[in-house]
């Protein structure tokens, strides 16, 4: 049985925090504890109370950790109180059940009706559904009491609405035997219908040991000086308090002065007041009366252990869940013997006359003077309590369900009318081969169908009536259609239909895999402009832009991109004629088991039997003659070379009765040529037909004796030719090459795909043999006339038709049922509707998409470390893009992300104009990867953000550094700030990928003494940065020559990167003017531009007497320059305090140049041994030091080889980052 | 009649003041509705409300709860939405105009 249970009663406002929504989620709970094996449970949430989903998720996820859940979106701003039944509720409605209809699910749980007074909660129950619907009642007290609680006409009709739902409902589920009888008797629900399911109560209820402290603490914190005793559950006019506190005034008074009387529940002030009036009124002084407002559970829990006894006064319950929760922490309980309360406490003993005080009173003095009858009814407790457990109710459900759905009526279908079909295809007497196809198909179809062909206004020749229609008309009258079937190939017969398919849905028969040549046609010849360009975008994404772009041969490059997504998205289903295309289908999508994809074989009709004599004379070939034939257009693909070779090569060449005959015309000029200079020598007996009609071909096929077809390079397509060949009983040659790989291997003689020449002459040697030509001919013959007949293909067509159409529910069909709701819908209505239906109705198949955030990039390229890590990541993404993933790189803008196509392109060097910049639209298992370091927009994004996890996207930040919090120092107040909202919204992504180790320990770290941190499922990797050696061809200007020289000639150290105190260049210079006063003959090249808080460092440099002789420093080097500066240095000092990587210890080491390094954690993990460390201390002298040391061991050439540093190329890097991006 | 005094005593009490179910209650969240909705339409409102709630943060976290569930709370337009939701919008639009005509 497959289940849905909606769970808005644990999501609305109104229910969530209360007892309804407890239920649910307990119910729910226990009902996948324990039946999610053998049923197929999906949970159904509202995407409009998105703040409820993850918290749900997560529970349920402890119990079942890849439980289904489906989240659907609706309209916001319908709650009764602000709209009563608007439009837009209506639609939500509607929304919400054609939502539920795509889920095909066998019976709809609804966990709470009464909802959507002050909130979005929607839930309806039409008349006439698909699905069985079961619904919890919980009581019916509103209904009931109606002149007090639905006094306001208002509240009145939007809850007779409810009713009237609940009415619907094929199924109750009472928590209550007294809720069953009372729908029984007042909504007249028929008995078989509604099952009392009971409830239970949570495990924490339960006796316990309190201490000492505690309980001084409760009582001292409430008042409490005496034995007292306890009700809870609410202050509401049924609750009966008033009675309860007037039968507690009339007890003796040696009784009232030894128990106090304490309420413990959320209450007004002016309620507090008026039964404190009340009370002194009777007798009592305040200090008897216990008002505790709002407690904890846990505080709850203490005042059910310490109570003396509970009462529960109240004259009308549901259930009565506090009576069960004192009952398990095993207190003597009395209430009400009226409603639910007696099958609760389930002792007569314990009830009294909730409407007679002085019945109350007696009780509650009975209770506390009679220790026996107490200790009786605490044993009574015990055990009956134990009835009411979460397991009971859910099995109680789950057999109700079950009941309901055995005795489910069958759907009869009608089937005195055919349903409507419109269809569209190319037709006789068109030149394509699905003409004939679909001729020969609608001649069966018609049988299953009324249909209108549809067509372009072109002529068309049938042996049998057909209505026909145009475009036009289809357009106007396609909601009238049942069905509508399309047949799509790559050629130009089908062009409209690529165009009319987006907004006509229908089922789709791919009769070619690639349709990349029909796509190129219908742009380049303006029928559609950027059509290519934007299929090429949506199936492959910006790698196959970039090839478009910069290719010189453009049908030499679509070769390689079937760019058939959009159709295969577009289509209600999708028919096949074999099961091979499914590899392609993975190979290019990565998608597998396709749902909505039937593979019908090819129909072949069985051919009228002529007089192959006569034939022969009408095609003027002898008599005697052994025709070995080849059928198609001919090709390279279709190896007819090969056909040749193996011919003139085999024995029968020399037969002078047996030809070789190629039927079928060549488009290939360039080929058609080759052949025939291959076959010049045998040009009697080897003969090209050209292009012949249609009958012709026919007459071929009756009279060859052996069939050749071979083929390479397959593109999805089914051989039509080779099941010719076989239908009209010719014992035929293949290779197992795509679908024909398929074939029968009795009914042909195949070959390997990528066969030897040999094979194939001895395949023909084979075919001499009478006897064997009669066995495999006789073989396919046999398959042609059971699976591919006419008439049975048509039932299977039919089959999968109805079976698209009837298990589905579309988009369009979900359009029109909504354009049929009364009013017109404002644009406002229209426009929430398409978000909310995009939602509803993702693209599917699709490719996954990678949202790379490039926020910043996309408005400047600082050039920094990070941009260039960025920007070789995006690189390799965009060329290499994981199988069945689609990158996209975003931008924040407006509180969203937007494509950032216009940059992308640009980046890639394609035409920036051919996409539009415009918001995304995000689907589950998506990936958001926050790429570039972007703390500003991040921030603006978050709720954004929370949106797209709870879409079911992955949310995954790439972290550089955690300076601004290690190193605070170095950073502006303004600077840290940013940082640590940004790291606050980086801690409730789903994943972080660290540039390297020592970052990600520093983030375990931060979580581990972070005790705020609630995010504990975040997952830390971490990969490494790499850069590429670049073979420089950089030529440099005169005046940088000379400082090259210069800075070659004497031992000069270099520092690479943007001067901020982290950088310690201060220290560094500091050192260097040390090693100058000891006339110790060093250089040192300072390269980076200026940052921040370094105006000091500046002028120092700038006006430092040693500048430009012995001290240099270079603002604004390329890339290019750059790596001339490394090859001309001696080495490399990395004096930064704290970094997140250090590229330039990896650059330095890809020109050997040694590195003198700070002595910090990062540094050792990428240099390992291989660099010369100094103490990690703000001590210029030791700085010094550690220099003239490394001097000391560099004359002698024992000083570490930077080029022993193992390092990453820059793609090396990318592919590891993007492996653990996608695992 | 005890039952009726009782129930017109508490009706009377919950028509004068917020208690649940109350018309003034009802009333009056009504209106924080209708104000919630006109601010997070104007920028410059709602940010001036989220200074003066900042000093009162239950309040603010009561009205948060209040407030549209729906993420974006910010009314749509046609240039603001996806190209697939402009497509549904589209196909919304035709569909509703060929109902209406028939």
């Amino acid at each position: 049985m497959k289940i849905v249970i909606d769970l808005q009663g644990a999501q609305s406002l109104g229910s969530r925090n209360r007892g309804i929504g407890r239920y649910s989620l307990s119910l729910i709970k226990a009902i996948l504890e324990n039946h999610s094996k053998e049923h197929d449970i999906t949970i159904l949430l509202s995407a409009l109370f998105k703040e409820s989903i993850e918290d749900i998720k997560k529970q349920l996820q402890e119990i079942v950790p890849n439980i289904d859940i489906k989240i659907w979106h609706g309209l916001s701003n319908i709650s009764y109180l602000q709209n009563s039944y608007s439009t837009n509720k209506k639609y939500t409605e509607q929304i919400r059940e054609d939502f539920i209809k795509t889920l095909s699910p066998d019976i709809v749980l609804n966990t709470s009706l009464i909802e959507g007074y002050i909130d979005d909660s929607t839930i309806s129950i039409s008349k006439n559904l698909p699905y069985l619907t079961a619904t919890i009642l919980y009581d019916l007290i509103p209904y009931i009491h109606h002149e007090h609680y639905l006094a306001d006409k208002e509240v009145k009709e939007w809850y007779h609405q409810r009713i009237q739902n609940l009415k619907n409902s094929d199924l109750l589920l009472s928590i209550s035997e007294s809720s069953r009888e009372e729908a029984i008797e007042h909504l007249k629900i028929n008995p078989q219908n509604i099952v009392n399911i009971s409830s239970a109560c949570e495990n924490f209820f339960q006796k316990v040991d309190i201490s000492i402290e505690d309980e001084a603490n409760i009582k001292n914190k409430f008042n409490i000086k005496q034995p007292f005793i306890l009700y809870t559950g609410g202050i509401d006019f049924r609750k009966n308090i008033d009675n309860l506190i007037i039968a507690y005034s009339k007890l003796p008074q040696n009784i009232k002065l030894s128990y106090q009387l304490a309420i413990v529940c959320s209450i007004q002030e002016e309620q507090k007041q008026s039964l404190y009036s009340l009370a002194q009124k009777n007798g009592v002084d305040k200090s008897q009366l216990i008002f505790t407002n709002y407690v904890s559970d846990s505080e709850l829990l203490y005042f059910y252990n310490l109570c003396d006894l509970f009462v529960f006064p109240s004259w009308h319950e549901g259930f009565g869940l506090p009576i069960l929760e004192a009952m398990f922490c095993n207190k003597a309980v009395i209430g009400s013997n009226v409603t639910s309360i007696p099958e609760v406490i389930g002792d007569e003993r314990a009830l009294f006359d909730p409407f007679k005080i002085e019945s109350i009173r007696d009780k509650i003095e009975e209770l506390l003077t009679n220790k026996e009858l107490k200790n009786q009814l605490i044993q009574h407790n015990k055990s009956y309590s134990k009835k009411f457990t979460w397991q009971k109710s859910a099995q109680l459900a789950i057999d109700a369900m079950q009941n309901l759905y055995n005795k489910r009526p069958s759907i009869k279908k009608d089937k005195s009318k055919k349903p409507s079909l419109a269809y569209l295809s190319p037709l006789p007497p068109q030149k394509s081969g699905i003409s004939d196809y679909s001729h020969e198909l609608l001649f069966e179809l018609r049988n299953h169908y009324d249909i209108d062909l549809i067509t372009q206004g072109e002529d068309i020749k049938l042996d049998f009536t057909c209505s026909i229609k145009n475009i036009e008309f289809f357009k106007q009258n396609y909601s009238s259609y049942d069905r509508v079937l399309y047949h799509i190939g790559n050629s130009q017969f089908h062009k409209h239909m690529f165009l009319l398919l987006k907004e006509y849905s229908g089922v789709v028969v791919l009769h070619d895999f690639y349709l990349s040549n029909i796509v190129a046609h219908i742009e380049l010849t303006h029928y559609k402009l950027n059509f290519l360009n934007l299929s090429l975008y949506n199936s492959h994404g910006y790698k196959a832009l970039a090839h478009r772009y910069k290719t010189e041969d453009l049908y030499d490059m679509l070769w390689d991109y079937p760019t058939n997504l959009d159709i295969i998205q577009q289509a209600n289903g999708i028919i096949m004629h074999s099961h091979k295309p499914k590899e392609l289908l993975k190979k290019y999508y990565n998608i597998e088991n396709l749902k909505n994809l039937k593979v019908i074989p090819l129909l072949r009709k069985a051919p009228i039997k002529k007089d192959k004599k006569a034939i022969k004379a009408l095609l003027n070939l002898p008599q005697d003659s052994f025709l070995v034939c080849s059928f198609g257009t001919l090709g390279e693909t279709k190896l007819n070379h090969q056909s040749i070779k193996a011919f003139i090569n085999s024995s029968l060449v020399n037969d002078k009765n047996t030809y070789l005959i190629f039927v079928g015309e060549s488009t290939d000029k360039v080929y058609k040529d080759s052949l025939k200079e291959l076959s010049a020598k045998f040009k009697n007996k080897i003969i090209f037909t050209g292009w012949i009609d249609y009958p012709t071909y026919q007459n071929y096929l009756r009279v060859t004796d052996v069939a050749l077809q071979l083929r390479t390079l397959w593109r999805g397509e089914t051989s039509a030719a080779a099941l010719d060949c076989m239908n009209y009983k010719i014992p035929t040659i293949v290779n197992a090459n795509g679908s024909m790989s398929e074939l029968d291997k009795d009914s042909v003689l195949m070959i390997e795909d990528e066969f030897k020449i040999e094979e194939l002459i001895s395949s023909l040697e084979l075919l001499k043999d009478a006897t064997l030509r009669d066995k495999i001919s006789t073989n396919a013959q046999k398959i042609l006339r059971t699976k591919h007949n006419p008439k049975e293909c048509a039932t299977l067509y039919h089959e999968a038709i109805e079976e698209f159409y009837t298990n589905t529910q579309t988009l369009q069909e979900s359009i029109k049922t909504l354009s049929k709701i009364s009013n017109t819908p404002d644009e406002d209505t229209l426009l929430n509707t398409s978000v909310a239906l995009s939602y509803n109705y993702p693209l599917a198949p699709s490719l996954k998409q990678i949202f790379v955030d490039i926020s910043t990039l996309v408005q400047v390229d600082a050039k920094s470390g990070i941009q260039r890590v960025v920007k070789n990541i995006l690189e390799h993404l965009l060329y290499n893009p994981p199988s069945g993933y689609k990158v996209e790189p975003v931008y924040a803008l407006g509180g969203r992300y937007s494509y950032a196509r216009k940059f992308t392109l640009s980046f890639i060097g394609a035409d920036e104009n051919i996409l539009l910049d415009e918001p995304i639209q995000p689907q589950k298992n998506d990936i958001f990867l926050a790429l570039d370091l972007a703390p500003l927009q991040i921030n603006s994004t978050s709720d954004y953000l929370s949106f797209l996890k709870m879409l079911g996207v992955e949310v995954k930040f790439v972290l550089y550094d955690l300076l601004p919090i290690t190193s605070p120092l170095f950073f502006n107040d303004e600077d840290i700030k940013h940082f640590k909202l940004w790291l606050e919204e980086l801690l409730k992504a789903d994943a972080v990928l660290s540039i390297s180790k020592n970052v990600a320990s520093q983030l375990e770290d931060y979580i581990y003494h972070n005790k705020d941190i609630k995010n504990i499922s975040l997952k830390i990797d971490s990969f490494s940065l790499g850069a590429d050696f670049k073979i420089n061809t950089y030529l440099p200007k005169k005046e940088q020559e000379e400082f090259l020289t210069t800075i070659k000639n004497s031992t000069t150290f270099i520092m690479v990167g943007t001067l901020e105190p982290r950088k310690a260049h201060a220290q560094t210079l500091e050192a260097f003017e040390v090693l100058w006063s000891q006339n110790i003959d060093v250089n040192l090249l300072i390269v980076g531009r200026a940052g921040w808080l370094v105006e000091e460092l500046l002028q120092k440099i700038k006006n430092h007497q040693q500048l430009n002789k012995k001290l240099f420093f270079v603002e604004n080097a390329d890339d290019d320059y750059l790596t001339q500066l490394y090859k001309n240095s001696s080495a490399l000092i990395a004096s930064s305090y704290a970094e997140g990587f250090g590229l330039p210890l990896i650059e330095a080491a890809q020109h050997s140049l040694p590195i003198i390094a700070r002595d910090i954690a990062i540094f050792r993990e990428v240099a390992a041994s291989n660099a010369h460390y100094f103490k990690d201390s703000n001590d210029a002298l030791h700085l010094a030091k550690s220099i003239e040391i490394w001097l000391e061991l560099h004359s002698k050439n024992i000083h570490p080889k930077s080029q022993n540093i193992n390092y990453l190329s820059s793609k090396e890097s990318a592919k590891e980052f993007v492996d653990l991006l996608i695992n | 009649m005890k039952n009726f005094l009782t129930w017109f005593k508490g009706n009377t009490i919950a028509w004068i003041t917020f208690a649940p179910q109350s018309r003034p209650r009802r009333v009056a969240k009504s209106l924080i509705f209708s104000l919630i909705t006109i601010s997070l339409k104007n920028n410059s409102i709602k940010e001036t409300l989220l200074v003066v709630l900042n000093h009162f943060p239950k309040i603010k976290h009561r009205l948060k709860q209040m407030k549209y569930t729906n993420y974006e709370n910010i009314p749509l337009k046609l240039h603001s939405i996806s190209s697939r939701q402009r497509d549904i919008f589209e196909m919304l639009k035709n569909t509703n105009i060929k109902s209406k005509k028939s």
